[in-house]
C-alpha cells in the first residue's frame, strides 16, 4: 500500500533509489494508483503551465522601480566604513543582494558566494568583489568602443576614474553598467538589466541608457579617451599606470 | 530571481495586483534588511521567506485567516466554478483562484514546492515546519486543488 505522501514525494523527485523503485512497482502493479500519479502529475503540469510565463514577463513598473531606487551597486559611491566601525562586507553583502536581484531579472543568473568566475552569468562574485564575466569581461577587455561593434555586448565609453583606473560602460541586451580595471579583472561599479522587452539583437542604434551616462558622470575624471587612446590602453593591457592624466 | 520571486507572489495571493504589491514589498523590505542576509546562505530561501513573512502579515491584518481556514471540504463548495475546457483552466487567473480556495499553510507549501520546485527540505525551512508536516500539507492541498480543478 502506497500512501499519497510517498507517491507525490516520489512525483517531486524526493524519494532515494530504492523507495523510488517500490512506488514504480506499485504503479505497475495497480491501475488504480497509476491514475492517480497520473493525475498529479497533470496538475502539476497545469500549475507550470499557469505561473511559469510570469517569468517571462516585463516586470510591472512598481516593481522595476523598487529595484532601481535600490539596486545601483556603486561601489565608487559607497563611503568606506572606517576600520573600526562594521566590517566591509556589510557593503559586499549588500552589493550581492543587488546585483543578484538585478541577475535574476538579466536571466535568471545568480552570483553564487565562493564561486569562481565561472559559467554563463555576466557578473559573479570573487573575494567580495563584484566582477565582469563571461561575455562582458571578454567585450571589456577587447572591444573598442570606437569600433561600433555590434554583438550581445557593446562598449561604450572608455575613460578614467578619480583613482586613474580605466573604466568602461557597456550596453546589452542582457545587461548594461560600468566597470573599472582591477588587476586583471574589471570590478564592476554599477549593474542594470537590460532592455527585456527587447528581442532579437541589441539595437545599436539606442542612444545610451541615461542611468548608465549618470553613473559615468559621477565617475569620469577628465573626459573620455579618444580611439587611439582607448586602442593604446586596450593593447597594453589596461594597466592604470601608464599616461596618468595629469592632476589637476 | 526577481521573476521567480513575482511567480511565488501570485502563487500566495489570489489575484496579480495583490501578488504585485507583495513582490514589491518584499524587494523593499529585503533591501532594507540586507544586512541581516548570512552570506553563503541561500539568497533565493531568505528572499522567498520575506515574502511569506510579510504575505502571512498582511493576511492576518485582513482578518481572513479565520475564513479562509475552512475545512477543505467546505473550500470545495464554496463557488468555484470549474470551467470545463482545458484552456480555461490553465488560465493563470482561474489557477490562482483555485489557489486561493487553499488554506494558507497548504497553499504556502504547494506554491514553495510544485510552482517554485524548491526541495521538501529547503521548503520546510523556509515555511520553519518539519519536513513530515510539510508533506501532509503537499496531499490535502494538491488533492483540494485537484477537486477544485475539476479533475484537471
Amino acid at each position: 500500500m502506497i500512501e499519497d505522501k510517498t507517491l507525490l514525494a516520489y512525483l517531486d523527485g524526493e524519494l532515494d533509489k530504492r523507495s523510488a523503485a517500490m512506488v514504480e512497482a506499485a504503479v505497475a502493479a495497480d491501475p488504480e494508483l497509476a491514475r492517480k500519479l497520473e493525475r498529479h502529475r497533470r496538475l502539476r503540469d497545469v500549475l507550470h503551465a499557469s505561473f511559469d510565463p510570469l517569468l517571462e514577463q516585463p516586470l510591472p513598473p512598481g516593481l522595476a522601480a523598487a529595484v532601481s531606487r535600490n539596486k545601483v551597486v556603486n561601489i565608487d559611491t559607497f563611503r568606506r566604513p572606517p576600520k573600526t566601525g562594521r566590517p566591509a562586507t556589510n557593503w559586499t553583502q549588500w552589493s550581492a543582494i543587488a546585483a543578484t536581484l538585478v541577475a535574476g531579472v538579466v536571466g535568471g543568473y545568480m552570483i553564487k558566494p565562493d564561486a569562481k568566475p565561472s559559467g554563463s552569468g555576466p557578473i559573479v562574485e570573487r573575494d567580495g568583489h563584484i566582477i565582469a564575466a563571461s561575455d562582458v569581461a571578454q567585450a571589456l577587455d577587447t572591444q573598442l568602443a570606437s569600433a561600433g561593434t555590434t554583438g550581445p555586448v557593446r562598449v561604450v565609453l572608455t575613460f578614467r576614474n578619480q583613482q586613474g583606473e580605466f573604466c568602461r560602460s557597456f550596453e546589452g541586451k542582457a545587461a548594461s553598467g560600468v566597470a573599472c580595471r582591477l588587476g586583471r579583472d574589471w570590478r564592476i561599479a554599477g549593474f542594470y538589466p537590460g532592455d527585456q522587452t527587447q528581442h532579437g539583437d541589441y539595437r545599436t542604434a539606442a542612444a545610451g541608457d541615461p542611468r548608465i551616462m549618470a553613473l559615468v558622470e559621477d565617475m569620469i575624471e577628465g573626459a573620455p579617451l579618444d580611439s587611439s587612446e582607448e586602442r593604446n590602453a586596450r593593447d597594453s593591457g589596461w594597466k592604470a599606470g601608464l599616461s596618468l592624466p595629469a592632476p589637476g | 530571481m526577481l521573476p521567480r520571486l513575482r511567480r511565488f507572489a501570485h502563487g500566495l495571493c489570489g489575484n496579480a495586483t495583490d501578488a504585485d504589491d507583495l513582490a514589491q514589498l518584499t524587494v523593499e523590505r529585503a533591501l532594507r534588511a540586507r544586512l541581516q542576509w548570512q552570506e553563503g546562505t541561500r539568497l533565493d530561501s531568505w528572499l522567498y521567506r520575506i515574502m511569506r513573512n510579510i504575505w502571512i502579515d498582511i493576511v492576518r491584518a485582513r482578518g481572513r485567516m479565520e475564513k479562509v481556514m475552512l475545512p477543505e471540504e467546505a473550500g470545495a463548495q464554496t463557488g468555484y466554478d470549474p470551467v470545463p475546457e482545458v484552456e480555461a483552466r490553465l488560465e493563470l487567473g482561474n489557477v490562482m483562484r483555485a489557489m486561493a480556495q487553499l488554506p494558507e499553510e497548504q497553499r504556502e507549501a504547494v506554491a514553495l514546492v510544485l510552482v517554485e520546485g524548491v526541495g521538501y527540505r529547503e521548503a520546510a525551512e523556509i515555511l520553519a515546519i518539519p519536513v513530515g508536516t510539510l508533506s501532509s500539507r503537499l496531499v490535502r492541498g494538491r488533492n483540494a486543488l485537484l477537486t477544485l480543478l475539476g479533475g484537471v
